[in-house]
């Protein structure tokens, strides 16, 4: 399927006091994984990184541009990463809003070393998950461009949950042409049963587009 | 001397006695030809040619030179009476010189004054007088021998008497002869003048019925005496009053004659004396006003002086003495209130000048005492004219006589005499000089009492002040102190009597204190000055003291006298204030630290979480298969570090919030500005303020307590964050520059690019509540200007625009030794207790 396993997740940690920064990467790298810090958001946009993996963790209260500015901010850019927030107040409101703006999770300094982990892999796994259903996502529309005009018609009788005479007739086509139209859907659509394919389609409706 | 020379002159000789060589000069000029003279220098020669007998002259001109003229008068009529004397006397002493004839016994015929102004009439005077001289000696000599004539002559021949008419028709003196009856038998022209009758009326007539009755009896004793004829000549003098004019006084010498039938009667020699007769009895009257004038001095004396007498019981006899005196039955020392008379005392003491009456005196009165010289006024009937001013119809005002009494050169009142009748008598000049002597003693009585009462109030003003009062000699030992000292200091007045003025002294000041104190006082200077003494207990006690030398007239010092109050209470209540203000200053300091509490809990929160993060890492490895030591060595080491810091803050911190006592050291500037900025770095980078800080390589050194002055700079580095927080994309620099002025002081300013301060805020800044900030208390610009004006500098705003303000301060620098002035140590010396 996709190759986001392959990818190295990456740590990314933004905080000003450099204590608190060398001591979260020398945690995390002692379980295995790649960390790199930067001393505030501005240094953190300023190296671009087009395919990061994995997670940032993220202080809120920063000199200069803020934790909820940064996170707006890649908001804004699209960028997917999970955030997760190290704060050293205990500001309720301010947490609040940055879980709203969908932060991956809260922690409050000083914070306990396996509750930090457990984050940090949770939200590399659902980085993971992410892009795996992006790539998926970007394959389905592939798929769905490649098909005619009236094979589109018919994936979308089907999907109304039409049968083959019904769709042959509203049509006007014979069932037999229905039915091979079917086939060269679902072949094109990579699905093995019509369910699937009526599956497909209606992930594709809920989904956040 | 000038030999007499003599010039033999038919006329008459002149001798003139001490006068100047001018004088002489014009004289001789003058009587040339009509008189001769002598020149005799002096009193002494005068006398001496008397004694010798060898005075041929027939007036004596007495110089101003002779300082003795009356006696010199008197000398010459013991020798020969009939020689007149002329007295040469100037203006100025003319009067004088005529009361002194007066009260003189002068036997001669003829002493008179002759003003030294009128020389042109000197000369004729002169011959005047020796004419007279020669006159009278000549009639002395014709009566003399005439009696041996008749002695020797018959009546009945008719040359005799023919002769003797003659020549006594021509006699200035008046001749009678009377016989043994008395019956006149002959009289001359002069005596007929004398007795004031035709000659030929009185022949026959009884001479004696020309006296007086009242005269009668003694004249026929004169005739009676002169025939006892034990005594020649001897005069007596009898008052004549004739049918018209004023009495008259005749002296008469009376001798026998006898005639030659055998007839016996008297002769009688009568020359008017009532001139002389009369300057005799003005002299006698003179010399009993004189007595009288003691006697009545005498007295005043007696009254005034006497023990154990009132003042007003005093002035009651005086007044009825001199009402007496003054034959005016109401007396009175009366007081002035404006146009009124207050009577104070008055004889007698009821009536309508009862003592507390008050009056208006009529015009008349005070118009005389103002006019006189001497303030004594006065008048009786012969004064008033009643037509021109009658007698006051309230008062009724018929004689008075009042003097003004002074009392301390201003008019005080009046004593006065008075009576609703008339006096018949003009008041005499002893009249004025008792009343004169009485208003004296009056107003010196009366300002001595005033000064009496005025040293009484002084007096008790020092008992009874609240100041307390010492007076020490000029050894500094004590003579006198006052009842508030003993209040104070608990030492009864006899306790510090005698004992050196230092006993009181505590120790809290040097001896070197004291010795400068008593240096520049004993050189005439005033101190004034807060000491601290010890009461008799032994609590101590602060007095506000001045120290004054005293002088005697010459100027040389005899006492010191110092004057004070207790300032215990004030010196505690500004102990109280600086604690206050300690106190203040602590709560300033910990609302700075509850302001910096977010940021704080911030900058100690990063190296705590590290610490845990560190040390978790730690056991995590510790449990792990194949840990490496020196991973495990790394977090521990990351971890004392972080510690460290974080103890760092908290020491920092700890400082801060103490509530210390204003301790003064001696700290480098630079120091305390690094302690601020290390304080403060946290906040700063939070609000991406860039800090820079500027200052003098060279070390200056300020006699401060620490953590005050970094209260400060916090304070001015909070203002000028709030100045620049919300100014967007403006950068934001804070910079603190120190540098040195001069070689005193040390300058620190910080300046910041924030929004300046608006001008109606610039005036109230120090207010000590103002504030511009909503959460603001505003203790900050004001305590810290408290702050630093207590170290001996000055914090002020330099500047300020739209684009940023800079506050500035000055402290003292100190380069040397610790120096501790001595108000401080004493404060401190309070401390201890």
């Amino acid at each position: 399927m996709s190759t986001a396993k392959t990818k190295q997740p990456t740590v990314y940690i933004v905080d000003d006091h450099p204590a608190v920064r060398d001591s979260i990467r020398w945690l995390v790298q002692q379980v295995g994984l790649a960390a790199r810090t930067f001393a505030s958001a501005k240094e953190f946009l300023a190296s671009p990184d087009p395919d990061m993996h994995g997670c940032l963790v993220l202080d809120i209260r920063m000199p200069g541009m803020s934790g909820l500015e940064l996170q707006e901010y890649l908001a804004v850019a699209q960028v997917s990463i999970p955030v997760i927030i190290v704060t050293g107040h205990g500001d309720v409101p301010v947490t609040v809003r940055a879980m709203k703006k969908g932060a991956f999770d809260f922690l409050q300094k000083p914070f306990n070393d396996q509750a930090l982990l457990d984050s940090i892999f949770a939200a590399i796994r659902k980085h993971e998950e992410i892009c795996t259903e992006k790539e998926r996502r970007a394959e389905e529309e592939q798929n769905l461009a490649s098909l005619t005009s009236r094979e589109r018609e018919v994936l979308e009788l089907l999907r109304a949950g039409k049968s083959s005479k019904v769709i042959a007739a509203d049509l006007d086509i014979s069932v037999r042409t229905v039915e091979g139209h079917r086939a060269n859907i679902m072949l094109k659509m990579n699905a093995k049963t019509v369910g699937q394919l009526i599956d497909l389609a209606s992930k594709r409706d809920s989904a956040p587009g | 001397m000038q030999q007499p020379t003599f010039r033999t002159e038919p006329q008459g000789r002149a001798a003139l006695v001490n006068l100047t060589p001018e004088l002489v000069t014009s004289l001789d000029l003058r009587l040339t030809g009509s008189l001769g003279w002598e020149e005799i220098c002096d009193q002494d020669r005068l006398s001496a040619v008397l004694e010798q007998g060898t005075l041929q002259s027939d007036v004596v001109l007495l110089g101003a030179g002779v300082d003795k003229p009356v006696a010199a008068a008197q000398h010459v009529h013991r020798f020969d009476k009939t020689i007149s004397v002329l007295i040469l006397v100037d203006p100025d002493h003319y009067a004088e010189l005529r009361r002194a004839i007066m009260f003189s016994p002068l036997r001669g015929s003829e002493v008179s004054l002759w003003s030294s102004t009128d020389i042109d009439g000197l000369s004729g005077a002169l011959m005047a007088a020796v004419e007279r001289r020669v006159q009278r000696r000549t009639y002395l000599s014709t009566i003399a021998s005439t009696q041996l004539r008749l002695g020797r002559l018959s009546l009945s021949q008719p040359e005799a008497n023919r002769y003797l008419d003659h020549l006594l028709d021509h006699a200035p003196v008046g001749i009678l002869s009377i016989d043994r009856a008395g019956l006149v038998l002959n009289l001359n022209r002069q005596a007929g003048q004398i007795l004031g009758v035709v000659e030929r009326e009185a022949l026959g007539l009884p001479l004696a019925d020309f006296f007086p009755q009242s005269e009668r009896k003694r004249f026929i004793e004169l005739i009676t005496q002169s025939a006892a004829a034990s005594t020649p000549n001897t005069a007596e003098v009898f008052a004549v009053r004739p049918a018209h004019g004023t009495v008259r006084f005749l002296e008469a010498t009376a001798s026998p004659l006898a005639y030659h039938v055998g007839q016996r009667g008297f002769m009688l020699i009568l020359q008017d004396v009532t001139g002389r007769e009369k300057a005799e009895r003005e002299r006698k009257r003179a010399e009993e006003d004189l007595r009288v004038h003691a006697g009545l001095l005498h007295v005043f004396h007696k009254i005034t002086s006497a023990q154990g007498l009132a003042f007003e019981e005093k002035l009651i006899r005086l007044l009825r003495l001199s009402c007496e005196r003054f034959k005016l039955p109401i007396g009175m020392l009366s007081r002035i209130d404006g146009e009124y008379h207050e009577v104070l005392v008055s004889i007698p003491g009821n009536g309508a000048f009862a003592p507390g009456r008050r009056y208006r005196p009529p015009d008349i009165y005070w118009g005389t005492c103002e006019q006189t010289a001497d303030q004594v006024g006065s008048e009786e009937a012969s004064d008033r004219d009643s037509a021109a001013r009658p007698a006051d119809p309230d008062s009724r005002l018929g004689a008075y006589i009042g003097v003004q009494v002074m009392v301390d050169g201003d008019i005080f009142g009046a004593l006065c005499f008075r009576s609703i009748e008339p006096r018949s008598t003009p008041f005499s000049s002893t009249d004025r000089e008792v009343l004169k002597l009485m208003a004296q003693w009056v107003g010196s009585e009366l300002q001595r009492t005033k000064s009496e009462a005025h040293m009484r109030r002084l007096s008790s003003a020092l008992e009874q002040t609240a100041e307390t009062v010492i007076i020490a000699d000029k050894n500094r030992l004590i003579e006198y102190v006052n009842p508030a000292f003993e209040q104070l200091t608990g030492y009864a007045k006899n306790e510090a009597i005698g004992q050196k003025s230092s006993f009181l002294r505590h120790d809290i000041l040097e001896p070197s204190f004291y010795e400068k104190l008593w240096q520049s006082v004993s050189g005439g200077q005033v101190f004034r000055g807060v000491l601290a003494n010890r009461k008799k207990d032994g609590a101590i006690y602060f007095e506000e003291k001045t120290i004054t030398p005293m002088r005697d007239p010459e100027g040389k010092i005899t006492h010191y006298i110092s004057t004070g109050h207790d300032v215990t209470e004030k010196k505690n209540a500004e102990e109280a204030a600086r604690r206050h203000q300690a106190e203040l200053a602590h709560v300033a300091r910990l609302s700075t630290l509850g302001e910096m509490t977010s940021g704080l809990a911030h900058e100690l929160n990063q190296p705590l979480c590290a610490i845990t993060t560190y040390a978790q890492t730690c056991l995590r490895l510790l449990s792990a298969e194949n840990c490496s030591q020196s991973e495990v060595r790394y977090g521990l080491e990351q971890v004392v570090k972080q510690a460290e810091l974080a103890g760092a803050i908290f020491r920092r911190l700890r400082n801060f919030a103490r509530k210390g006592e204003f301790v003064r050291q001696r700290v480098s500037m630079r120091n305390i500005v690094a302690e601020v900025a290390d304080l403060i770095k946290a906040e700063l980078a939070q609000s991406e303020i860039i800090l820079k800080v500027e200052g003098v390589r060279a070390t200056t050194y300020v006699e401060v307590d620490p953590i005050q002055i970094e209260q400060v700079i916090l304070n001015l580095i909070r203002n000028s964050m709030d100045a620049m927080a919300g100014n967007g994309a403006i950068d934001k620099n804070l910079t603190i520059r120190t540098e040195k002025i001069g070689k005193t002081e040390v300058k620190v300013s910080i300046s910041d690019t924030g929004h300046g301060c608006r001008p109606e805020v610039v005036e109230r800044l120090f207010e000590p509540f103002f504030s511009t900030k909503p959460t603001g208390l505003g203790i900050g610009l004001g305590l810290s200007q408290t702050i630093i004006e207590a170290h001996g500098g000055k914090l002020w705003l330099e500047s300020t625009c739209d684009a940023g303000a800079t506050f500035s301060f000055v402290l003292p620098s100190h380069t040397g030794s610790r120096h501790v002035n001595s108000e401080d140590k004493a404060a401190n010396g309070l401390h201890r207790r």
